[in-house]
């Protein structure tokens, strides 16, 4: 990250409305990072493998974070977190599990995909710009 | 000269040679004197007479002597004379000699030799007698024969003393009997006949068999020979015959015949006792009892074998003579109470005459007068000292003195009987446990059959066999397993026809495996399929020989479809519970979701406002307002799902058309807001159907494809049938962009959206296809993919009209 002059965190989230919020609470902390905000699983593999509309690598980056929501129509989080992970060209990159679910099992199962964190989104406001920061 | 010689000898004699002469002429052997110095001879008178001379007709002389003597004896006779002189002890010698009729005869030889003083021999005195009569006479009187002479009339002239120890008469008492008198009858007859022919015939008789009486009235038999004796003018005057006591020998040849005969019944007794079939040890009995009866002159015979268990008698088996058996008999403890107690302690009950029974054989006694038995023997049949059971013997037409040659018979023939009987019991609980195998085979319900190794034919089969193969038992018997298979496929577990020696049975009887659990299907006529679990295994003799085989088998039919369906119960639950795990997940999610935008917001809301920064507000409340209706339409539909299939409205038979426009009625501002051409078609078939619940079941489809019709240039919706043969098959079609394959089940999930920006609740879709299934109908998408629209198809199960 300290060789990119801007941290790009790729944020993968359907509900336009908790989109909106962590985009909030990120924006708020981070002024200089750059936010690549993307509503399904599908378009989010897209978006990492390169192809469609995010061909162009200049202008479809590589993010030095992803956050992921689990839930997603098409293409669930799990299934692009074991994507990442299994690709020697993504792995490197660190996901965080951004997600409504406590579900023991979900957890389990983004760790044993070799997520970095896991985090359940609060029902609090400020809770959630705390973890976010962390 | 020999005068002279003989009285100049005469003078030299002492007195006692003057006493010989006189006895030596009283005697009846013949002496001669010879002067051993002078070698004159003297020969008595006798002694001229027995070499057939007058006496005195010759001159005699040792030499003349030695003539007479038959040339083999001549040495014997000469060391005779020199052994006399030479003082060797030799009494006498027997020797042929020249009679007087120029025939031998054996003459007994003797002598003495005289001596003077000195002991020198001076005369040698010799005598010699003819043996030919006294030997005959002696004989006569040392035979162990009764010889005898008698007239023409029958009377005795002359018999030998034999006949006092023979008949007991003295031999003058006998001469003056009539012998006929005392001849038995039936001998008397015989002689009488035949005596008139031998007598004109003049002939003898030889080894005639003749029953005399003796002086102690018992009758003596005798074996009689004799020849006729003629006078000078060769007419017959009488017989003259020999005699002999041939009744102990004939008593002794009796008794051996009569052993023989007892040891052929005991041969033949035993034989027929080795050789009984199975089961037919009644009939060997019956004729053992016969056979003894007519061997030991028997009117009734019984054996009574005794239950080892109390002592009764449990089995037996009476012969009777029906001339002379009054009452048949019957065996009881209770009839011969006196007589078994006696048998059964091991001792023999010998009745002469039932009139002597002592007063305890009370029922002995009136159970023999109202059969009519006169006498009777019982005796305990032992096998190594134990009592088996009670042979009877009964006489019923007279009193009888039971021998004890009788009562060691039938007690050694009593043992042989016993080992019957052991084989009886060993029989009668063989068949009791024969019994009790053949009721539990026939009452098994796995089915039993056993075939016999010899041919390889079924030999045993029992009801549920016969039941599990819809076969009889007259079909089956007899029958081998390749024939069986010719009427009944047999397959195995994969459905691979059996080969006939490949069937657990046929395994078993030609290589005496032993198969367990095996599985294999039955086919019958009619095709219906059984499953059957089958065990077999060889039967072997107690050689260790395979006799035959055995197969049992179970129908496991039921069990295995129960085994299915358990599974698919199981499976059924196990989906249940995945989608209750699911649906519990994702409502929680779900519901939680909403909820994490109405408190974010108001988060934001709340730090924007004490920031001043009022701009937003209303954007912020919008999203909250909008994410409280969200949840509330989430709660109502969840609400709605989980009624779906536990209240039930009743079925009703409703046009598909009906169904359809309501629906759209519903679905109204949708269709107008989104200017979509809804086409429903006209006269689709009514289905029997929970009203509210299909209407619903259309409202949705037809609301989700006015939604996704939407995007298209001309937002068309399709609701028809295309199918009305067997189950209704109604579709609901849009031409907006379609789904892929990979999501065209998934869209059936709870909560699943494709396009949540729609403003869908993911719940739509998971109604109707719970509507559908609970109708027993299927639903599915018809996609070709995105861009091509998207067809729901759902069928309903037709009901059955016209009746």
């Amino acid at each position: 990250m300290s060789d990119t002059p801007q941290a790009r965190i790729l944020l993968a989230e359907d509900n336009p409305d908790h989109a909106e919020l962590i985009l909030s609470c990120l924006k708020k902390e981070h002024k200089d990072i750059e936010i690549v905000q993307l509503s399904d699983g599908e378009t989010t593999m897209d978006y990492l493998s390169q192809r469609g509309v995010y061909e162009d690598p200049d202008s479809s980056p590589r993010p030095s974070l992803i956050l992921l929501d689990l839930r997603m129509p098409k293409v669930d989080g799990l299934e692009i977190l074991s994507f990442v992970k299994d690709s020697e060209d993504l792995k490197q990159i660190p996901v965080v599990i951004l997600t409504t679910s406590d579900a023991e099992q979900d957890m389990v199962r983004a760790y044993n995909s070799h997520a970095n964190s896991y985090l359940v989104k609060p029902d609090d406001y400020d809770r959630m710009g705390e973890l976010l920061r962390e | 000269m020999a005068t002279d010689g003989n009285a100049s000898l005469v003078n030299s004699l002492s007195a006692e040679y003057e006493r010989l002469g006189l006895v030596v002429e009283g005697l009846i052997a013949g002496v001669w004197d010879w002067d051993i110095q002078t070698d004159e001879v003297y020969w008595s008178q006798i002694l001229f007479r027995q070499l057939g001379y007058q006496a005195n007709e010759i001159e005699p002389s040792l030499a003349l002597l030695r003539e007479h003597v038959h040339a083999d004896d001549l040495g014997i006779f000469n060391r005779f004379i020199r052994d006399q002189i030479d003082q060797h002890k030799q009494n006498s010698i027997t020797c042929r000699i020249r009679g007087a009729e120029g025939k031998y005869g054996q003459f007994r030889v003797g002598g003495k030799t005289l001596r003077n003083e000195h002991g020198e021999p001076l005369r040698f005195v010799g005598w010699m007698q003819d043996m030919s009569q006294s030997q005959f006479r002696s004989l006569v009187e040392t035979t162990s024969d009764w010889v005898w002479e008698m007239d023409l009339e029958g009377c005795h002239t002359y018999s030998n003393h034999r006949v006092e120890q023979i008949l007991g008469y003295t031999t003058d008492e006998f001469c003056q009997m009539q012998v006929l008198d005392f001849f038995h009858a039936e001998d008397r007859k015989e002689v009488e006949r035949r005596f008139p022919e031998l007598i004109a015939k003049k002939e003898g008789w030889s080894n005639w068999l003749i029953r005399i009486r003796g002086k102690d009235g018992n009758y003596r038999l005798l074996e009689s020979s004799a020849t006729p004796v003629l006078n000078a003018s060769d007419e017959l005057i009488g017989y003259r015959g020999i005699d002999r006591d041939v009744t102990e020998r004939r008593l002794e040849q009796e008794e051996i015949n009569d052993r023989l005969r007892f040891e052929l019944l005991v041969s033949e007794l035993s034989a027929s006792f080795l050789s009984v079939p199975f089961g037919q040890i009644d009939e060997v009995l019956d004729h053992t009892m016969e056979r003894l009866a007519e061997f030991f002159d028997l009117d009734q015979c019984a054996v009574a074998y005794l239950s080892p268990d109390d002592n009764e008698s449990f089995l037996t088996r009476v012969w009777g003579n029906k001339n002379t058996v009054k009452l048949p008999l019957k065996l009881g403890p209770k009839r011969m109470p006196w007589t078994a107690s006696i048998v059964d302690a091991g001792e023999v009950v010998r009745i002469s005459d039932i009139e002597e029974l002592p007063a305890e054989a009370e029922a002995e006694r009136a159970y023999m007068h109202a059969s009519g038995v006169k006498a009777y023997l019982t005796i305990p049949m032992e096998l190594s000292g134990q009592v088996m059971g009670r042979l009877f013997a009964f006489d019923c037409r007279s009193i009888r003195d039971w021998s004890s040659s009788e009562v060691r018979r039938l007690q050694f023939i009593g043992g042989l009987i016993a080992t019957l009987l052991v084989r009886k019991q060993q029989e009668m609980e063989l068949e009791t446990t024969r019994s009790m195998l053949m009721a539990s085979v026939e009452s098994s319900p796995a089915g039993i059959v056993i075939a016999d190794v010899s041919d390889g034919k079924v030999r045993i089969v029992n009801r549920a066999a016969l039941s599990i193969s819809d076969m009889t038992a007259e079909a089956v018997s007899g029958m081998s397993p390749e024939e069986y298979t010719q009427y009944r496929r047999l397959f195995h577990s994969n459905g691979e026809p059996y080969a006939p020696e490949d069937l657990p049975l046929s395994r078993a009887i030609l290589a005496g495996e032993t198969s367990q659990n095996i599985s294999m299907i039955l086919e019958l006529p009619d095709g219906e399929q059984k499953w059957l679990l089958s065990n077999a295994a060889p039967v072997r003799d107690a050689l260790g020989e395979i006799v035959a085989g055995v197969v049992v088998f179970m129908d496991i039919t039921e069990l295995k479809q129960a085994a299915v369906e358990r599974e698919m119960l199981i499976q059924e639950l196990e989906d249940k519970n995945a989608e209750l795990e699911r649906f519990s997940y994702t409502v929680s999610h779900d519901l939680k979701s909403p909820l994490i935008t109405i408190k974010g917001f108001l988060g934001l809301l709340r730090n924007e406002i004490q920031a001043g920064e009022m701009e937003k507000v209303d954007s912020r409340i919008e999203k909250i307002v909008a994410a409280s209706d969200q949840m509330s339409r989430l709660l109502h539909e969840l609400l709605e799902l989980s009624r779906i299939g536990r209240v039930e409205n009743a079925h009703e038979l409703v046009s598909v058309t009906d169904l359809a426009q309501q629906a759209a009625i519903l679905v109204g501002s949708a269709i107008e807001g989104r200017q979509v051409d809804v086409d429903i078609e006209a006269d689709m078939p009514s289905i029997l159907v929970d009203r509210i619940r299909m209407v619903e079941v259309f409202q949705n489809l037809i609301d989700n494809a006015v939604r996704f019709a939407g995007h298209g240039t001309e937002p068309k919706v399709q609701v028809g049938v295309q199918q009305r043969e067997g189950n209704c098959e109604c579709f609901v079609a849009d031409n907006g962009a379609g789904i892929a394959p990979a999501y065209q089940e998934k869209v059936f999930g709870l909560f699943e959206q494709l396009q949540p920006e729609l403003g869908g609740t993911g719940i739509g879709l998971a109604i109707v296809k719970r509507i559908v299934e609970v109708h027993g109908g299927e639903v599915w998408i018809e996609s070709e993919g995105e861009g091509q629209g998207t067809k729901v198809c759902f069928t309903v199960p037709t009901p059955e009209l016209g009746e």
